[in-house]
């Protein structure tokens, strides 16, 4: 034995179970609901989003084996979910029946967090995966190469992404000098 | 990171920060969660991915798994070592060992199984017609996990022949495991399949592993033999140690039927392609058609295959080509062959037919697989046995250089397709509410980003899409020292729901050259393949800005020069040079002067961020990646300094907010030079 630990498919295929899942929630759940809500700018539909996310993970993924799986996975799922037209639109539908009477009382509720509105408000009206591609770097932090993971595309896709993104950005703000 | 970007990073932090989140799982998540696990668990994976199964008693005919045997070839060379991608797990071969692609069986393996019950009732017409009444049929089907899985790759210092695996195949029984074998396996699995089953198919296991690809589960199981080479031993035991518990590369949408009648010798390989020598599943001695096989891998790890039949009387080559490779068969009385393109001439390598490919298809007993890394070739120079040379001469598909609209239809749903025969095929393009797809046959290659451009690799070339407003009225490449292709369009949405146009250029075979549009934007480099090592003239990255543009491209040879240029807008004053790869830890200044601006190069350690101050510019940065030979690794950074922009100082940073040493730069763009006015 070269002293590394072989996981069984016992081991592998167990299911998580309630107590499993609510540590899982607890864990990476609220890290997803702060990326939605930067990607979709409402706090609901955030919560609702990495909700859906949360479900399809733990649904598919039997064998939680490594932290570091889950959280890429479970980002990629919010991603996913996000930019997915008929999927966001299904949420978004779904919002508004439950929410839709107080949905700009919840937006307005967030504190402010600064003067840098305008700026919050101009990356609300840039097409979906730019603006996740520019959550992912200059949120998560992702590398090029993991934000192409991400978005289930090409690095050079990534770099597009970006880069129409932050000068529809300087547009939109009126061409101030940044 | 210019300042923007840095008060975009905090406004998303102090966003982050300032949402309250649930401090717990709120049982209705739970419920959902537990219902849905019940529910995958239920349902076996592989029934999903797997087209309908058909019974295994269709291949019954395959002749028994024979004896193992040695994995030298007997005459050419022994396969090299092959780094490929099969089915989006990465695997690499060391010489001589036999890779063979198992994911054929995926199409005949049972996965699943059906039954219906009947029901009806009706009166025959005049007694001898069919009821009026028709019956009525109701189908359940039930998973049927394979004991060992569904092969999907091997690896083995000898040649586990054809029809069985180490892990046997439904009623199959394992082949036997030589003295001095090693040996691993990869599986794909069923949700809920039981580690007996997995230990008892593979009854010479050494270790299993069961790890995750997407969502779907598969396992990794290793062989050693009791009396195998200390050396072979530790190589299967270390790659096993590496194995990836979780490679989110492997998307299950894009895990698809084989593209292969049976399964492969995968006798070469690159990053974007694989040379598999294959034949057909129920092959017998009296009739068998054994082909080699081109496996192209797209960026999403979709396949694709081409295939090249053996050769016949009198014509004792068939040659076939790709952006990348030409390859083909041959038999054997040929001595060696030397592959001609458009812009190389390179010798073939000859192998010998796999021996598990000639116990089952006898008629390839005498012959040869070749390749040449010779992109696109056209020609082939043979030379045989007795000494005569002669040429072989193929034709292939002209390009069509004019361009134009791309006929269309729209759907009731409103989904706008155009067909277009590109590079010999037939290509349908599709906007619909999912996004732009691509597609040719039956198989999804790409989607397109929509607001964006994207470029892919396909047999016989490229294709490069963009997407731009109704406005825009060409989009075409000038190719360097060749034609200008223009592209090709259909109506498409953008993601927003704008109108815009679709373009499409084919541009074939590999090359360099300039992307040109009505857009307001200069025009661009770019290089193709997409997926191909460094190659001299191809593009790493491009920008522009107020009517400049530029490149940052391999220069030759690629590994060791790397170069930054004009593309419009302005010229350099000095001739193109390679940029100097700075000293471990420490960052660097280069640049390329013009007459009205500069090209400002800041290479600087992996990880690190360059950000600038003073006048207004926009850095772009790029970590050059794995096989770019000094430089790999490297974060490079070019911006545009105008000659009327004063001074400009670049700093770069590492992961901890530190300066690099050597950093920071402040120069000043003049006519034809860049002048350093500081350094620490």
């Amino acid at each position: 034995m070269d002293g590394r630990t072989v996981t069984t498919m016992e081991d592998a295929l167990v299911e998580p179970d309630r107590g499993t899942m609510a540590e899982l929630y607890a864990r990476h759940v609220p890290a997803a609901i702060r990326l939605a809500y930067l990607l979709t700018g409402d706090p609901s539909q955030a919560e609702d989003l990495a909700h859906d996310a949360f479900i399809r993970c733990v649904g598919r993924f039997g064998h939680l084996r490594a932290r570091e799986a889950f959280d890429a996975y479970l980002r990629r799922a919010v991603v996913n979910l996000h930019t997915s037209k008929l999927r966001r639109t299904r949420l978004e539908r779904e919002w508004l029946r439950r929410e839709g009477h107080r949905a700009v009382n919840t937006t307005a509720s967030m504190p402010d967090v600064g003067a840098r509105e305008d700026l919050w408000r101009a990356l609300q009206t840039l097409p979906p995966r730019q603006r996740a591609a520019l959550v992912l770097r200059y949120y998560e932090d992702l590398s090029e190469h993991d934000t192409a993971t991400a978005l289930g595309c090409s690095v050079a896709a990534v770099k597009s992404l970006v880069q129409r993104g932050s000068e529809a950005l300087r547009s939109r703000l009126g061409g101030e000098d940044r | 990171m210019t300042d923007l970007e840095h008060e975009l990073k905090e406004l998303l932090h102090a966003k982050a920060d300032h949402l309250g989140t649930p401090a717990a799982a709120p049982q209705e998540v739970l419920r959902r969660g537990r219902r849905r696990q019940a529910r995958t668990v239920a349902g076996s994976a592989l029934a999903g991915i797997v087209a309908l199964a058909v019974a295994i008693a269709a291949v019954g005919a395959v002749t028994r798994a024979p004896a193992p045997q040695p994995a030298d070839t007997s005459k050419g060379a022994p396969y090299p070592e092959r780094t490929t991608s099969i089915q989006g797990f990465t695997v690499t071969a060391p010489q001589g060992w036999t890779l063979q692609d198992l994911w054929p069986w995926s199409s005949v393996l049972t996965t699943s199984a059906q039954s219906c019950s009947f029901s009806g009732s009706g009166t025959p017409v005049g007694g001898s017609g069919s009821p009026v009444a028709q019956p009525s049929q109701d189908c359940t089907s039930t998973p049927q996990p394979v004991p060992g899985g569904v092969p999907v790759l091997s690896v083995s210092n000898f040649d586990p022949g054809t029809s069985s695996t180490l892990c046997g195949l439904g009623d199959r029984t394992p082949v036997d495991l030589p003295l001095t074998g090693v040996a691993y396996v990869v599986t794909a699995l069923s949700h809920g399949q039981s580690a007996d089953s997995l230990r008892q198919a593979c009854p010479h296991a050494d270790r299993i592993e069961t790890a995750l690809g997407g969502p779907i589960p598969y396992a990794v199981v290793s062989f050693v033999g009791a009396q195998a080479s200390p050396s072979d031993a530790a190589w299967i035991r270390d790659w096993f140690h590496h194995v990836p518990i979780y490679d989110p590369a492997i998307v299950p949408s894009k895990v698809q039927p084989s593209a292969l009648p049976g399964p492969g010798y995968v006798v070469e390989a690159g990053a974007s392609w694989r040379l598999e020598a294959t034949a057909p599943f129920g092959c017998d001695a009296s009739a068998c058609r054994a082909q080699a096989v081109l496996v192209g891998v797209s960026v999403d790890t979709t396949e694709t295959a081409t295939t090249v039949d053996l050769p016949v009387p009198g014509q004792p080559v068939v040659e076939a080509s790709d952006p990348l490779v030409t390859w083909g068969t041959a038999d054997g009385s040929v001595a060696s062959i030397d592959a001609i393109g458009d812009s190389r001439t390179g010798p073939a390598t000859l192998v010998w037919w796999p021996a598990g490919i000639q116990t089952v298809a006898p008629d390839v007993h005498d012959g040869w697989i070749w390749w040449a890394e010779v992109p696109y070739g056209r020609d082939a120079s043979i030379t045989g046995a007795n000494g005569q040379t002669y040429l072989l001469s193929q034709t292939r598909p002209p390009i069509d250089l004019a361009g134009g609209r791309i006929p269309t239809t729209t759907a009731p749903d409103g989904t706008v397709t155009g067909t277009l025969n590109l590079f010999g095929r037939t290509w349908t393009f599709s906007d619909t509410k999912d996004g732009f797809l691509v597609s040719s046959g039956d198989s999804t290659i790409n989607s397109m980003l929509n607001g964006g451009s994207t470029m892919f690799d396909v047999a016989g070339g490229t294709l490069m899409l963009a997407q731009e407003g109704p406005s825009v009225s060409f989009v075409k490449v000038k190719v360097d020292g060749g034609p200008t292709i223009n592209g090709w369009w259909m109506p498409a949405e953008d993601e927003l729901g704008h109108p815009g146009r679709v373009w499409v250029i084919p541009l074939p075979g590999t090359g360099t050259g300039v992307k040109i549009a009505d857009d307001g934007f200069p025009p661009s480099a770019t290089s193709w393949p997409v997926h191909a090592a460094p190659f001299p003239g191809g593009v790493v990255m491009g920008g522009g800005q107020d009517g400049v543009s530029w490149k940052l491209a391999y220069g030759d040879p690629p590994e060791r020069c790397l170069q930054v240029a004009f593309v419009a807008g302005d010229t350099a004053s000095d001739p193109a040079r390679c940029l100097g790869v700075p000293e471990p830890g420490v960052a660097s200044l280069d640049d390329v002067a013009g007459e009205t601006s500069s090209l400002v190069v800041v290479i600087a350690p992996a990880g690190s961020h360059v950000t600038t101050a003073g006048q207004v510019v926009y850095p772009q940065c790029v970590d050059m990646p794995e096989g770019s030979g000094a430089y790999a690794g490297l974060n490079v950074c070019v911006a545009i300094v105008p000659v009327s922009a004063g001074d400009v100082t670049f700093r770069a940073t590492d992961a901890n907010g530190h300066l690099v040493p050597a950093s920071p730069f402040t120069v000043r763009a003049e006519p034809g030079r860049l002048a350093l006015i500081k350094t620490p």
